[in-house]
């Protein structure tokens, strides 16, 4: 079943953070006037709440949604938001490779399905075809399950290894198979596909200046029922590398450019409580936020989640239609 | 050789070139090495490639080897300094576009084939012949490389075979298993195969090449076209100096021809390849229809072309008959290799069947690879394919198979007229249907 089915994406709320985060940062990458060579790419579901962020926010009006059910057709025509976003039908590892791949993409595969063999292969394909200043983001469930033994205590190494072939690292574990570890697991056969795609296509490349890195920029992981894995960053050529590398994007609170992961907790917190604290944020000192009097009746835990995502925390109303 | 304090002798043995080298190379492969000289001839002469009228003639029998060109020769000054020599001194101008020439190729073939060889070459006013017998030459001292010529009229005229511009190589004292070899029909129609292949683009210049006296026939790679058919393309430059060009579709189903083949410099070096070094995987679990060989995929076809002025700066081993994989030309090459690729693997693995790539053959024409690369600037890096309906899945009929013993079915074939077995199980099938018509409602 369309995980779709499962859940409305729109009332996820560590998928919502997420999706802000995101949008803040390809704002501060891109701008909002400059976007007429890009396009964006995801695989947007019936709701395309994505695709409503990026084109409102971002103003990008060249878009691409890859969807594989093509019964429910008329559905997703129906539901498609923008006149500007182009339909397109089957599965990534199909459409991908035939992509007009001229110009800059932002790219979200945002997958429903835990790590699998084809979603190395659609890196492949997007790092063997995607030029300097694009953008990749990648999220996925992040459980290796399907991988536990008869007895479910440990993870069967050996049949991940067969299964994942040339993209299992060299120095696998059942450990970095549990879900505590798995996404450091994921991260690294992300990054490692891509640089081995880099070094091939930077072989033939003269000029050192025109190489391309890949600069890894986010790298999250939540649990909106089931534990999600995130990571994305974005394509320079060793000449722009210096001067970007000085942005002010690197102090942006989320930006995540090695292994260590961004955790988006949710604090369980009523609309009243979410107001009463708005009023004592900013505040620089964590400590004096978390000590002030007037809100010692919510617990810490959740008020320490909330100061780390309050800015991207969203607000759910009912309507109520009378 | 150096034998004073401290040295200690590294120089090669000429028994090394002899013994060794020669192993590496099949004796096809290395027959159509000395063609490429006789190509690379041709190109000095016609630097626009057009080879009409010129002509290699190859000459196999128990005996001797023969190979005869009119394509120009090459001078005394070039046979001094580098041809006959093992490996091209690095600041020797090489032949534009040329496939290596006088790198190690001829000197592997003629070792290769026998103990006796005689090189002839006549161009503008130099004329000369060069005359080894190779056990002399191994006795010689071990410092002493050298071969000896004879020129103009000190060429004995039993031995001068060339009138015009042109080479000719003789060799003889074959060694037993080439005179098997020469004389087995199964090794001269595969030497005719692999010229065919291998020199198809030369062939199609115009270049005529014999053996034993019949005319080898260029062997094209095939793509199929139509409306709704057309092959991937992409072309682009590496290292500012190798062009590339890559054509990724379909043709016929044949698991025997389908793969990639590469060129370089109009050269094929890699044949109907599927193996990791092309991108076909071996992957345990074929989850989205990826890349692991397949009868499936029987028809894939995809071609490289590579292109460059400097012959060494081409991706192919010495032997010419494989890509050096790590190569940074073939490198960077490869992620646009796999994007092809993939969209046409894709399109393939949705076939399940026969019928489907029946049609796809009936309904296009088969282009050939000139002809492909005349329409270039009207493809794109998109494979362009007929949207296939999946019939076995979308169809509501379902099949029903089952085994029961032969004497009764055959009754029951004859109760009902019935001239198969498959009309045996309709037809008692729908008897079912008809006598419980209301149970079924």
């Amino acid at each position: 079943m369309a995980s779709y089915n499962q859940f409305n994406y729109n009332y996820r709320p560590a998928k919502t953070i997420e999706r802000k985060l995101f949008i803040e940062l390809l704002k501060e990458l891109y701008g909002v006037v400059n976007s007429k060579n890009t396009t964006y790419v995801g695989l947007g579901s019936i709701y395309f709440t994505d695709f409503r962020l990026v084109h409102k926010e971002l103003g990008i009006s060249k878009m691409i949604n890859i969807e594989y059910n093509e019964k429910d057709r008329n559905r997703f025509e129906y539901n498609k938001p923008f006149a500007c976003i182009n339909l397109e039908w089957g599965m990534t590892t199909e459409i991908l490779p035939g992509l007009d791949w001229d110009g800059k993409k932002i790219l979200w595969l945002d997958y429903d399905q835990t790590p699998q063999v084809y979603m190395l292969e659609d890196v492949e394909t997007v790092f063997s075809n995607i030029a300097a200043d694009s953008f990749f983001f990648l999220s996925c469930n992040s459980s290796f399950q399907r991988f536990y033994d008869k007895d479910k205590t440990v993870h069967d190494v050996e049949r991940f290894k067969a299964e994942f072939e040339q993209y299992s690292p060299l120095e696998i574990t059942a450990e970095m198979l549990t879900n505590k570890k798995s996404p450091y697991l994921i991260r690294k056969m992300i990054n490692n596909e891509i640089k081995h795609v880099l070094d091939q296509r930077n072989a033939g490349i003269l000029d050192e200046g025109d190489k391309l890195i890949y600069c890894q920029l986010l790298f999250i992981i939540y649990q909106d029922g089931a534990p999600m894995f995130s990571t994305g960053g974005i394509l320079k050529t060793v000449r722009d590398l210096r001067k970007f590398a000085k942005s002010k994007i690197f102090s942006l609170p989320y930006i995540r450019t090695a292994e260590t992961f961004l955790d988006l907790q949710s604090p369980l917190l009523t609309n009243s409580e979410i107001d009463l604290l708005n009023t004592f944020l900013p505040n620089l000192k964590k400590k004096r936020f978390l000590n002030a009097g007037e809100i010692d009746f919510i617990p810490e835990v959740e008020k320490d989640k909330y100061y780390e995502i309050y800015r991207y925390y969203p607000s759910f109303v009912e309507i109520r239609d009378f | 050789m150096a034998t004073g304090a401290n040295k200690i002798n590294a120089s090669p043995t000429k028994e090394f070139f002899i013994e060794m080298l020669t192993r590496d190379i099949p004796l096809g492969r290395a027959i159509i090495d000395l063609v490429d000289n006789s190509i690379d001839g041709a190109k000095t002469i016609r630097p626009a490639e057009d080879y009409k009228g010129l002509q290699v003639d190859l000459i196999l029998n128990k005996d001797s080897f023969t190979i005869k060109d009119n394509c120009g020769g090459f001078s005394l000054d070039v046979a001094k300094r580098y041809a006959f020599r093992f490996g091209r001194p690095p600041k020797e101008k090489f032949v534009e576009h040329s496939i290596g020439r006088f790198g190690v190729g001829m000197k592997r073939a003629l070792f290769k084939i026998g103990k006796h060889f005689v090189v002839e070459s006549k161009r503008n006013r130099d004329h000369f012949i060069v005359e080894v017998d190779v056990n002399a030459w191994l006795a010689q001292s071990d410092g002493d490389w050298d071969f000896n010529y004879v020129e103009k009229d000190n060429i004995p005229k039993a031995k001068k075979a060339l009138d015009s511009d042109g080479t000719i190589i003789t060799v003889t004292n074959l060694y037993p298993s080439i005179q098997n070899d020469f004389s087995d029909n199964i090794f001269l129609k595969d030497l005719e195969r692999e010229i065919s292949q291998a020199l198809n683009f030369s062939i199609l210049k115009g270049l005529k090449v014999c053996l034993n006296n019949q005319v080898v026939v260029g062997k094209d790679i095939s793509f199929l076209w139509s409306k709704a058919l057309r092959p991937f393309f992409k072309e682009f430059t590496i290292l500012n100096e190798v062009k590339v060009k890559i054509f990724c579709g379909i043709g016929e189903p044949s698991p025997s021809i389908a793969g990639w083949y590469i060129f370089c410099n109009d050269r094929l070096v890699l044949e109907a390849d599927k193996s990791y070094t092309t991108g076909w995987k071996e992957t345990a679990e074929d989850q989205a229809g990826t890349i692991k060989y397949h009868n499936k995929y029987a028809m894939f076809r995809g071609v490289v072309i590579f292109d460059s002025k400097d012959s060494s700066r081409l991706p192919m081993t010495t032997t010419k008959t494989g890509i050096d994989a790590d190569h940074p030309v073939f490198k960077a090459t490869k992620p646009e290799m796999f994007t092809g690729m993939k969209q046409v693997l894709n399109f393939l693995g949705k076939i399940d069947e026969k019928e489907i790539r029946e049609d796809l053959v009936s309904n296009s024409k088969k282009y050939r690879m000139h002809q492909i690369i005349a329409e270039e600037e009207s493809l794109k890096p998109q494979f362009v394919a007929p949207k296939i309906e999946n019939d076995r899945i979308e169809s509501s009929h379902v099949t029903i198979s089952y085994t029961r013993d032969r004497t009764i079915v055959d009754k029951v074939k004859s109760f009902f007229n019935a001239a198969t077995n498959r009309e045996v199980g309709e037809k008692t099938f729908d008897y079912f249907i008809n006598m419980n018509k209301k149970e079924l409602k």
